[in-house]
Order: C-alpha cells, then sequence, then structure tokens
C-alpha cells in the first residue's frame, strides 16, 4: 500500500531530477539537431556520392514522415493502391528527393540556419510549426516554416513552407494531374523513374 | 513567363508572388542557397500532346445536387463543384485501416486547401500558358536579363521606386477600402517623403519605418471573402483569376494615370510603363522561377499552384500582418 502511495512522488521526482533531453520534446531542438546533422553527413564532398545518397536517404526515413507525406501527396489513389504499389512510390519519391536535393548540400558545409519559434497548434499538442531562416551566402534571409508531427515519442517532418506556399500540397496537385495524364499512381511512378533514371532532377 | 507583370499597373501580388515562388524550390529541404539558375535541359516536352486535350475529371462520385444547400455549391460552377466533391471525399483518408490512427489531413497540411483544385477552363489556360512560355523563352526572359546584368543596381532600385510612387493611388485607395487606416498613412507618407525629396527614384520611406505595401483591388475584393471564381490565365500577364482579374480592370480606372494620359502619346506613356514594370518584376525573378520550374513534371500545375497559394497566403496576411505561417497568426509564439 505505502508502495503505490510512494510511487507518484517517486515518478515525480525523477521527471525533475532526470532532466529530459531536449530534443525529445522541443520540435525546434529536433530539426536543429536534424539540420546540423544533415550538413555534417551531406556536405562533405570528399565522401563518395554513392555514400551519401545513401546517407541522405537514410536520413529522410528519419526525419520524415514519409507514410503520411506520400498519402497525403496521392490523396484518393492511395487507398485504393496496393501496398507494393505505395512502397514504389515511397522509394521512387525518395529517389526523386535525393536527385533534387542532395547536390544542393555541396558546398554547404558553412552553411548558417536558425529556429526561430515555435507554435504548437492549439487543439492538437502533438503538431507544431517551427519557423527556421536560412542565411544564403548571396542574399536575402529565407524563412521558412516546418510541419513537425510528434509520434510515438519522436518527431517527423510532415512539410516545409516557404513564403505561405507548401511543398506537400504542390507536388499533391502535380502529382495528381500527373496521375492523370498517366493513368494512376502506377503511371506516376514510372514517370518519376523515368526521370530520376534521365537524371532529370539533378540541379544544373 | 508566368508571374509576369507587363503592363499590371499594381497587380504586385503577382509580381511578388512570382518572386517569391523560387523561394519554395530553393528552400525545400533546405539550401537552395547555394544552387544557381538552373535550366533543366529536359527531353520531355514540356507539355505533353495529352495536356492538350480535356483533361480527364475524377470520377464524380458526388453530385453537386448532393452538396446542394451548402455555400460550396452556391459559389462554384458544376464541374468545378464535381471535381472538389470527389476531392473531398478521397481525401477523408482518416481511417485506421492505413495504419495511422493520429493521421489527421487537415489538422497537419491545413484546412479548406487540401480542394482547391478547380481549374475549369484548364484546356485555354493550358494553351494560354503555352503562349506565353514562348514569349517569355523568345523576348521577356531575355530582355530581363540584359536588363539585370547591363544595369546597375542602383539604377534598377530607383526605376522600382519610381515605379512604385507612381501606384501609389491605386494602393491608397485599396488601403482605405480594406478598412486599413493605419496602412493607408503609411502608405501617403511614403508618396510625401519619397516624392518631395527624390521624386520617387529612391526610397528614403522604408528605412524610416514606412515599408511599401502593396495593395490592389483583386486582393480588395479577397479580404472581403471572395474566392477566387476560378483560375485564370492571362495572355501576356500571366497567372491570374476571376476574381484578380477584375481587380486588375478596377485598378486600371482607379488609376489617375488613366485619366491624365489621354490621347496616344499619354497612351505609349502608359504601355511604356507597364513593360518597365513587367521587365523589372521578371529581371528580379529570373532565378526564382527558373529554380521552381526546375523539376516539374508539369510546369502548368505547378505554377497554377504556388499562384495560388501564395496569392491566398498574401491575402490572409493583409488580414493579420502577423499571420507568416499557417498558424502563426495566433497564439503565441515561443521565441527562442
Amino acid at each position: 500500500m505505502l508502495r503505490h502511495l510512494f510511487l507518484p512522488f517517486t515518478l515525480l521526482l525523477l521527471s525533475v531530477a532526470v532532466p529530459r533531453t531536449e530534443a525529445a520534446d522541443d520540435p525546434a531542438a529536433f530539426l536543429e539537431e536534424f539540420g546540423r546533422e544533415a550538413i555534417a553527413q551531406l556536405a562533405d564532398e570528399s565522401v563518395p556520392v554513392s555514400q551519401r545518397q545513401q546517407r541522405f536517404q537514410e536520413m529522410l526515413d528519419r526525419g520524415f514522415d514519409l507514410e503520411a507525406i506520400s498519402r497525403f501527396i496521392i490523396a484518393r489513389p492511395w487507398r485504393s493502391a496496393e501496398e507494393s504499389e505505395r512502397q514504389a512510390f515511397i522509394t521512387v519519391f525518395k529517389d526523386y528527393l535525393t536527385q533534387r536535393f542532395l547536390p544542393l548540400f555541396e558546398g554547404y558545409a558553412n552553411g548558417e540556419f536558425r529556429t526561430g519559434g515555435v507554435r504548437v497548434d492549439q487543439d492538437n499538442e502533438d503538431l507544431a510549426w517551427v519557423r527556421v531562416t536560412f542565411q544564403s551566402p548571396r542574399g536575402q534571409p529565407i524563412q521558412t516554416d516546418w510541419r513537425i508531427r510528434r509520434n510515438g515519442g519522436e518527431f517527423r517532418i510532415l512539410d516545409i513552407r516557404a513564403e505561405g506556399a507548401s511543398m506537400a500540397l504542390t507536388l499533391r496537385e502535380e502529382y495528381a494531374s500527373v496521375m492523370r495524364q498517366e493513368g494512376g499512381l502506377a503511371g506516376l511512378v514510372t514517370r518519376l523513374e523515368e526521370q530520376v533514371e534521365r537524371g532529370a532532377f539533378r540541379p544544373n | 513567363m508566368l508571374g509576369l507583370t507587363i503592363s499590371a499597373r499594381s497587380d504586385c501580388a503577382a509580381v511578388r508572388g512570382s518572386r517569391s515562388i523560387g523561394l519554395l524550390a530553393a528552400v525545400v529541404l533546405a539550401l537552395g542557397a547555394c544552387a544557381g539558375p538552373q535550366a533543366p535541359d529536359s527531353a520531355e516536352p514540356r507539355f505533353p500532346r495529352s495536356a492538350f486535350l480535356a483533361a480527364p475529371l475524377p470520377d464524380r462520385e458526388l453530385s453537386a445536387t448532393q452538396l446542394s444547400g451548402t455555400p460550396v455549391a452556391a459559389a462554384l460552377p458544376d464541374r468545378m463543384l464535381t471535381q472538389r466533391a470527389a476531392l473531398a471525399q478521397g481525401d477523408d483518408l482518416g481511417d485506421e485501416a492505413l495504419g495511422d490512427p493520429d493521421y489527421d489531413e487537415e489538422a497537419i497540411f491545413g484546412a479548406g486547401e487540401a480542394g482547391n483544385d478547380g481549374d475549369p477552363l484548364e484546356t485555354l489556360n493550358r494553351f494560354t500558358f503555352a503562349f506565353n512560355d514562348m514569349l517569355d523563352t523568345l523576348f521577356l526572359r531575355p530582355v530581363a536579363f540584359t536588363y539585370r546584368e547591363a544595369v546597375p543596381l542602383g539604377l534598377r532600385n530607383a526605376i522600382q521606386s519610381f515605379l512604385r510612387n507612381l501606384a501609389t493611388p491605386v494602393i491608397l485607395i485599396n488601403d482605405l477600402l480594406q478598412g486599413d487606416g493605419e496602412r493607408a498613412l503609411i502608405t501617403a507618407k511614403r508618396f510625401f517623403v519619397n516624392t518631395t525629396f527624390s521624386l520617387g527614384f529612391y526610397d528614403y520611406a522604408e528605412p524610416e519605418g514606412l515599408p511599401y505595401n502593396d495593395a490592389d483591388f483583386g486582393q480588395t475584393l479577397g479580404t472581403y471573402g471572395a474566392g477566387e471564381g476560378f483560375y485564370l490565365v492571362l495572355p501576356v500577364l500571366g497567372p491570374s483569376s476571376l476574381r484578380d482579374t477584375t481587380g486588375r480592370i478596377v485598378d486600371t480606372f482607379l488609376d489617375p494615370f488613366t485619366y491624365a494620359a489621354g490621347g496616344p502619346q499619354g497612351r505609349d506613356l502608359s504601355t511604356g510603363r507597364s513593360v518597365l514594370e513587367g521587365v523589372d518584376a521578371r529581371s528580379r525573378n529570373i532565378d526564382s522561377l527558373d529554380q521552381a520550374r526546375a523539376d516539374a513534371l508539369d510546369d502548368y500545375v505547378r505554377i497554377r499552384s504556388l499562384w495560388r497559394q501564395l496569392r491566398q497566403d498574401h491575402i490572409l496576411k493583409r488580414e493579420d500582418p502577423s499571420a507568416t505561417g499557417p498558424d502563426f497568426g495566433s497564439g503565441p509564439i515561443r521565441q527562442f
């Protein structure tokens, strides 16, 4: 009986005494850590490209909720799609992101960014917006808002907005059009695969 | 040429919009900063032939009549409504069968935007878009590029300041129509300061805490609660909508310049001003627009989506200047 009485106190004490790691409940700290790691892992051009590609994909898996993003982007066809089709999309989507964005890290070893504000949703404390500002070497600082969700104790990125435009929404509308033209999710996947194969998404 | 603003008197949102379009691409996933201009060497035709055929709508699972009586139904053309209805139905993905019971699409990605896919004039719009794209490639982009490279920044800024100063009456009227006395006062002060000290060629007011704002009548209608109506690509001018095209026309009538510049000479002056505005705007968004289009699978839809989002964001920010993100407009922000 006494033990039961003590339990809440023990827990309370523990929670006070043991500082929780910052990243565990601060979406901004999570983003900062993630960003620093990304630059550390991906900006070093002496590392072979294939290895950086692999790291990029690992970081995508770890930092982004690709399942939820894909579900939003594909929208309706996602429901009726086979699991294998969904996985095929996620795979090619990661390849697209890698081809498009990994090269942007090159030469960004001293890249500067800072988080500047967090807004947790009022009706859902697992959702938050985090403001991230990038200092570009040759221009105005660029402000972005990152959509973060806590799921099972871990943070995941769901969307990125710049100047009010959402990446997820933009891709969703674009892919919807491609799916109409190419005959559904399978057609979109094939189209993306072809483009990745040709290196069409590579900057420059 | 997309966000194009040749002629556009003060449809500055389009200017702003197109300028910022690239930011998305630049930043998305972080590091646009170091990426230079890109000209994708795409072997794929920009517009697959099928794009010009009437794009089939999603299956009509909900008819317009099923939605009749809703505010949406009143505001939308039938074709758009069914499209939205189909989308809305498809968006209902919160079921646990997909293995993520906490997934709440509206909460995560923002409500009311997901179904924004109506484009009843898509076939015509795509055609105009392709036409504009050709004009841009052949004329506007090269001219804007040369302008950017050949004219010193100081002079380009002076020209921009002068053009902005010239647009003051339209901005002022729209500030007032939006019931925004504070902005109206700033606009008036800017005009006074800049005209007095530099005839408008230098923006002395900005560093004094009197920032430029770019009200237009399409935006005013937006703050009154008017939806876009439908998306419309204007020849030469680029992305617009029923609401914003109406706004442009009204702005022309609101502009004293229209009346002051009468006769053939006046018309030339008007045209010159419009061309200069277009070239100035285009010269400032060369890189960002290239970026935004670099990896697009369907340029038309990408630009349409970005234009709509930026325009909407701009209208929201007019109503609540602190709104800098979808949810940054209300409640406390924790600063570090």
